[in-house]
């Protein structure tokens, strides 16, 4: 404790302790009351007007516009013939396994059609891929039935496995050769073409620590008997083959293996595979750490056969994902007691036999099995909208565990609205643990993968936005399974609008970053990446048509997320939605491109919503909105004052916006412009001068690159009082940090 | 040995006000930059910087896509223009230290006091600041090079991330010591009139005699100031999309400001009183 305090020594002194008590209570008193007042009487004095209470209730202005010419020649109101409808939509196959019940079924059984016993059965030609079939659930495509049987060595990291498949030639033309995607094989040694590709840093970046492989033993043809089963004697088909991506002799993740014969339309073949896939350490969505073992496109992989009589193959490229038949898979996983199994389907039999643990899965109406096995995880079940939701994550993530349930309620009931009820009756959500991020945010057939710290970041929505994008990809790539390789926009752009839109449903404002003094939804994240280099690549490339990771996420993931979002803005969140539901419920279990989904745009918003989104997805659309001119003439005109702005419109992308009016006597007036042509003039005669223009008021497009010119005024602000203020605060704090 | 500790603050609350000036005033200028900044996008909209803070933040985030390709550029320079604030911040708190243990008017006695005591405070504050951006980049480097690996690769993440922040506290931790004795030498040279080594010397010696005492006001001096920024963030969080909020808002910043100001000043008497003796009256000196 420290000495006492001096005595007074005068009466000057005596009294100093009076002024200092009421100087210190007056100035936080004199701020808290005088300052406010003061400022809130400036700014009145400024009144600045807001449409939201003003909008159209002052005197009567009247409006003559003028509008700058419309381009002389439409636009072609079709994708060019580089990129095309990828896969048209297709009949209904021979034989489906449509039920769930047959995902119970025996292995094979699910290729219903009788069949022939030959190698290349004849049937019925299918109808011609240009005759529509039944939209959504009606129309469940299964062109093959996929028999799987897996064992796991967890300490080699290998998986033995064999492969039945009992494929439907549902082409319009015979084949005689088949393409096996072999997609581990990017990761043997740095002169696949995967670990060549050099694009930057992100997903799959860098080799893995350990390589992975896949090495095919035998692929054995056999004919298809009438009960839909392998048999006769089997047609070495391996034996033969090139092993190597054809024209790529260090590649060999796209294999041709012929045949011996032609495989007619509506014929039927059985293949029986045995392979041995050695994973890697965690790379691009697959791979181990430790005992998890994210076992991914890891089985030989017939390629996508397209109505029209061509093989949808490729070789595994570093920013390219998938596509493939719908079909049925029936897997049994074999583990080692204490792993626990997570898989696409739903889990129909397990069994324990020495030491180790078989589960069956089965699923119908997919185009991908992938599964997780680990020990050291936990698991959860939730039931949510009808399905089952598994959800397998390491211990103390519970935090980040109750953010993802909260976000997939949301997301099942806000996706199920939006784009048609979510077909499947369980969804499996990996989290990984720490030192397998990488193997998180990928999206499987009713298996997903997410991710995040166990403490749930504060603040940032990270969790929520991948849970929610994940299971997005249950309908555009799940369901509407178009080509992620060559039109990723369809997936992984169509997907961030959603999940953008369904975060902002469940957490308005914040959607993005919550904070208690700051809200920041996503789409405001996405801005600036879609802005600042969506220009540099069409959004409708291929996924090999990008120069870098970095190019790819801000195109595909960002602008076409805000694409859509604008076009929402410009022609109406309804028309949008609708034409997007429509798409997705039409398109489900087909294979869409670009074409269906400008279809649907068409009809639902017209031919204006069509060409601005043909524009924008191939002629990399763009938009400055700006205001040029703005001028009043106190004195003139019959009301008073004449008054005139200009509003043009750059580039390529031609929306409607709707244009504010301030005035000086406090009224505030909305006019629309179609936005067709490149300028929009006005002359407005009224009784007070035209104190400022503002083009697209609300902030509704999006990809307009310039929002700084989308206002202009005759007075206008040179201080911003609102960032000097806070400003100011925080650097006075800092002040008194860093002081002595 | 003299009797007299410090002035009670309020006697002294014109220099205390001069410590509040000295550290808003440079900051509202140094803000003016930004503020303009922000004017040239958002001026000629009649609804001006109020867009910022609009729900969803689309426009903040706009700004700051503007404002991210000055800062880095501008980062290199921020050292070079923090050091000279930090160092001419030592007159207005140096003269409430004097003031707090002159009697007289501020510029007679406490003026010549500071005066005299310049050199060593300058140099005091310059080693602090040294100091105390040491104990925060050997905080950092140490947790993060010795929380994961102590923890062991067998550890769950939850472990490891706990063991990396235990340690990353160091940092503040260190940064708060080393501010404990900056402070209490400063009180030292000022009250003793001793140069800055002794100063050093006496403010170890004090927190040796009584770690406690003086941990303790220190302490909850960072208590006060740290809850009334929460505060304040969390009231101007409840403020935002009320009209004229803004006002409010700077009243609501100011007043915190301030009393962050006067809860270190508050300490700083303790740290007076604590480094004892007494100091003489400029009329016995």
């Amino acid at each position: 404790m420290g000495p006492p305090a001096p005595a007074p020594r005068d009466r000057r002194a005596a009294a100093r302790p009076a002024v200092g008590r009421a100087l210190a209570y007056a100035l936080p008193i004199a701020l808290a009351c005088l300052l406010p007042a003061a400022f809130a009487a400036a700014r009145r004095a400024q009144a600045p007007g807001d449409a939201s209470g003003a909008a159209g209730s002052g005197p009567a202005y009247v409006f003559r516009a003028r509008f700058g010419d419309a381009p002389a020649a439409p636009p072609p109101a079709s994708p060019p013939p580089a990129l095309p409808r990828l896969a048209p939509s297709a009949p209904a196959p021979p034989g489906s396994a449509a039920s769930a019940a047959s995902a119970a079924a025996p292995p094979g059984s699910a290729a219903s059609a009788p069949a022939s016993s030959a190698p290349a059965s004849s049937a019925p030609p299918p109808p011609s891929p240009a005759a529509p079939g039944p939209p959504g659930d009606a129309a469940p495509r299964a062109w093959h039935a996929t028999t799987l049987r897996a064992v796991l060595d967890p300490a080699a990291h290998v998986v033995a496995g064999e492969e039945e498949i009992v494929w439907t030639n549902h082409s319009v033309r015979s084949t005689d050769e088949l393409y096996w995607h072999l997609y581990l094989n990017a990761f043997r040694d740095t002169r696949s073409l995967f670990l060549r590709e050099s694009l930057g840093p992100g997903r799959g970046g860098r080799p893995p620590d350990d390589a992975g492989r896949v090495d095919v033993e035998r692929i054995d043809l056999f004919a298809v008997d009438a009960e839909g089963r392998p048999a006769g004697e089997p047609v070495d088909l391996w034996g033969p083959a090139e092993k190597h991506t054809p024209g790529d002799p260090e590649d060999a993740t796209d294999l041709r293996v012929a045949l011996p014969r032609p495989v007619p339309p509506g014929g039927r073949i059985a293949l029986r595979v045995r392979f041995r896939a050695k994973l890697p350490s965690i790379v691009e969505r697959t791979g181990y750490s430790g005992t998890f073992h994210m076992v991914a496109q890891w089985f030989p992989k017939l390629a996508q056969r397209t109505p029209e009589g061509t093989w949808n193959h490729f070789p595994f490229h570093r920013l390219a994902e998938f596509a493939a038949d719908f079909g049925s898979y029936d897997a049994t996983l074999d583990v080692p007691e204490g792993y626990l199994v997570g898989a696409t389907g739903r889990l129909v039999e397990e069994r324990r036999e020495g030491g180790r643990v078989l589960a069956r899965y089965a699923q119908d109406r997919v185009h991908d099995f992938a599964w997780v096995a680990a020990t050291g995880l936990l698991e959860r079940r939730e039931r949510v909208a009808g399905a089952d939701v598994r959800l397998l994550y390491p211990p103390g993530h519970e935090r980040a565990l109750a953010r993802e349930i909260d976000a997939l309620a949301g997301a099942f009931d806000c996706f199920g609205r939006r784009y048609g009820p979510y077909p499947y009756d369980v969804l499996t959500v990996v989290h990984p643990p720490p030192g397998a991020e990488e193997a998180g945010g990928m999206e499987y057939p009713t298996l997903v993968t997410t991710g995040g710290p166990w403490h749930g970041p504060p603040l940032a929505r990270s969790i929520e936005a991948v849970t929610v994008h994940e299971f997005g990809h249950q309908y555009f790539y799940g369901l509407v399974a178009s080509d992620e390789h060559a039109a990723p926009f369809l997936d992984e752009g169509l997907t961030s609008y959603a999940e953008g839109a369904c975060l902002d449903e469940r957490y308005g404002p914040g959607s993005g970053l919550e904070s208690p003094w700051l809200r920041v939804e996503s789409a405001a994240l996405m801005r600036p990446g879609a802005v600042e280099s969506g220009r540099d690549v069409p959004l409708a490339s291929p996924a090999t048509g990008f120069p870098s990771a970095r190019h790819y996420g801000t195109v595909v993931y960002e602008r076409g997320a805000l694409l859509l979002r604008t076009l929402a803005g410009a022609f109406g969140a309804d028309v949008v939605d609708g034409a997007l539901g429509r798409y997705a419920r039409e398109q489900r279990f087909r294979h869409p491109g670009p074409a269906e989904l400008l279809a649907a745009f068409g009809e639902a918003g017209g031919p204006d919503l069509r060409e601005a989104l043909r524009a924008g997805l191939f002629e990399r659309g763009w938009l400055d909105v700006a205001v040029t001119d703005l001028s009043s003439r106190p004195g003139e005109g019959p009301r008073g004052t004449r008054s005139r702005a200009v509003v043009v419109r750059r580039g390529n992308l031609a929306l409607p916006l709707r244009v504010r009016f301030f005035f000086d006597d406090g009224t505030v007036e909305d006019r629309a412009w179609a936005g067709q042509g490149t300028f929009a003039a006005w002359d407005i005669d009224g009784p007070s001068a035209l104190r400022a223009v503002v083009a697209d008021p609300e902030g509704a497009l999006w990809l307009d690159e310039n929002w700084a010119n989308n206002a202009r005024s005759l007075e206008p602000q040179t201080n911003a009082p609102r960032v000097w203020e806070r400003a100011a605060y925080w650097l006075g704090l800092l002040g008194v940090a860093l002081a002595p | 040995m003299s009797e007299h500790g410090p002035l009670p603050l309020y006697r002294r609350a014109g220099a205390l006000a001069l410590v509040y000036l000295a550290t808003a005033l440079p900051a509202a200028l140094a803000a003016a930059p930004f503020a303009r900044a922000a004017a040239r996008l958002v001026g000629h909209d009649p609804r001006g910087d109020a867009l910022l803070w609009r729900p969803g933040g689309a426009w903040l985030v706009e700004a700051g896509r503007g404002a991210l390709e000055i800062v880095p550029a501008a980062l290199p320079l921020a050292p070079w223009l923090l050091a000279p604030w930090a160092l001419a911040l030592v007159v207005p708190w140096g003269l409430l230290l004097a003031a707090l243990v002159t009697e007289g008017p501020l510029g007679r006695g406490a003026g010549r006091v500071l005066l005299g005591r310049l050199g060593p405070l300058v140099s005091l504050t310059a080693l602090s600041v040294i100091t105390r951006a040491a104990a925060l980049a050997a905080g950092a480097a140490f947790a993060l090079e010795f929380g994961p690996s102590l923890a062991g690769a067998s550890a769950s993440a939850r472990t490891r991330d706990l063991l990396t922040l235990a340690f990353a506290l160091l940092a503040p931790v260190g940064y708060g010591l080393v501010r404990l004795v900056h402070d209490l030498a400063l009180a030292a040279c000022v009250r003793r009139r001793e140069a800055a080594a002794a100063s050093l010397v006496t403010a170890l010696g004090t927190v040796y005699r009584g770690f406690g005492r003086a941990l303790a006001p220190f302490l909850a001096s960072l208590l006060v100031q740290g809850a009334s920024v929460a505060l304040a963030a969390w009231a101007v969080g409840r403020l935002m999309g009320t009209p004229d909020e803004w006002p409010w808002v700077l009243a609501l910043h100011q007043a915190t400001l301030l009393v962050v100001v006067v809860a270190r000043a508050l300490w700083l008497r303790r740290a007076l009183a604590l480094v004892g003796p007494p100091w003489p009256p400029p009329d016995e000196d």
